[in-house]
């Protein structure tokens, strides 16, 4: 071959050389366009996935946390109902203690019968273990010692005044008072720990006064204090009304025994 | 549905009152006995599904009344609440001696005495 002929094959070479880099960057520019157009398809898919797996999970956050609040809330109507049931039940039992007080101080016309409720009371509802019921009587216009319980060191069975100040406190204030403003008993009191007046209208019937109380029993509970209160006007009621009965009795008895007499 | 009995023995007509307005409340049956003696009696007689025995009362005081259910074998297996007044150590541990099987101090409160009536008859 000559000269020429070899240059014409090395340039035919080259020519067939370019052609075929030409194909092959053509192919590979349409091979890495593919492969870019689906590397996009896949991150679009990726997208989507991670957002509907977002959405999922901001859904059962938003699901746990409303399920959440759901049985906190029931807890706290559970709690709630809980604490209206044992304040429906102190409720009734409070209405129960002063109904069997009013019941028992009106269930008898025998005076001496009232003052034994006054003290059943004094035990059973409101748990005094030490005092004294007091008595006006006013044909001697002094007080009579009516009743005693407790270990109370022995006492003139008259008092021509109310010894003690809180006695006189209570009633010339007309209402309960307690020797410690929030009700307390101290075990070492001196004195009484708490007196209730009894008055009937403006007029004066007794004094409960209250040494101690049961060993178990620290306080005065609010129960307590209106069981003060009905003491205080119910049992003036109950030992008026039965001392007027006894009264009226006495004197139709007599009449009767008149009249008998007259008629025979 | 049979309703339970529960025998309440107390000579305080007040404390039976308010037991009987609290336990009546709760669907069971009283049975009222006014000292210790007649609550052995009554008890014997009616057998009661539980029995409140109050400590301080004529004839017989509760400790004697509980000892004497116990002996009985026909009172034996009833179970005995004791109501009392005396809250210290002693007293309750001279109810548990005379086979009582709990205690509620005086005054009643009606959530606990519900409490211990139904723990006592299982309900």
């Amino acid at each position: 071959m000559t000269a020429p002929d070899r240059g014409e094959a090395i340039r035919g070479l080259f020519r067939e050389l370019a052609e075929r880099s030409r194909e092959l960057r053509d192919d590979l520019t349409r091979e890495n366009e593919r492969l870019r157009t689906r590397v996009q398809s896949l991150e679009s898919d990726i997208g989507m996935a991670e957002s509907m797996l977002s959405k999922d999970v901001e859904d059962e956050r938003g699901e746990h946390e409303r399920l959440s609040r759901e049985a906190l809330s029931l807890a706290e109507e559970n709690l709630d109902l809980a604490r209206r049931y044992v304040e429906l039940e102190e409720h009734a039992t409070s209405m129960a203690n002063l109904y069997a007080a009013t019941f028992q101080l009106h269930v008898t016309l025998d005076p001496a019968a009232v003052v034994r409720a006054i003290a059943d009371i004094a035990i059973n509802l409101i748990g005094a273990g030490e005092f004294v019921v007091y008595l006006v009587d006013d044909a001697r216009n002094d007080f009579v010692t009516a009743l005693r319980e407790g270990n109370l060191p022995p006492n003139l069975t008259h008092l021509v005044a109310l010894t003690h100040g809180l006695e006189r406190d209570a009633v010339s204030r007309r209402q309960t008072v307690f020797a410690e403003a929030d009700g307390s008993a101290p075990r070492d009191a001196k004195g009484p720990i708490c007196c209730t007046p009894m008055f009937m209208n403006d007029r004066l019937i007794g004094v409960l006064t209250i040494y101690a109380l049961l060993s178990h029993k620290k306080s005065f509970s609010e129960l307590d204090r209106k069981l003060f209160d009905l003491v205080g006007e119910q049992a003036a009621v109950a030992l008026v009304s039965s001392q007027c009965y006894v009264s009226v009795d006495r004197k139709l008895k007599t009449v009767q025994r008149f009249l008998d007499l007259v008629k025979s | 549905m049979v309703r339970k009995r529960i025998l309440l023995v107390d000579d305080s007509e007040t404390s039976l009152m308010m037991a009987r307005m609290i336990l009546s409340k709760a669907n069971y049956e009283i049975l009222v006995a006014k000292d210790g003696q007649q609550g052995v009696e009554t008890a014997a007689r009616e057998r009661p599904d539980l029995v409140l025995l109050d400590v301080v009362m004529p004839r017989m005081n509760g400790f004697e009344a509980c000892a004497a259910l116990k002996a009985r074998p026909e009172t034996q297996g009833i179970p005995v609440i004791m109501v009392t007044t005396r809250g210290e150590g002693e007293s309750v541990e001279s109810g548990f001696s005379a086979g009582a099987s709990d205690y509620v101090t005086k005054p009643v409160n009606g959530l606990e005495l519900l409490t211990k009536v139904r723990s006592a008859l299982g309900d």
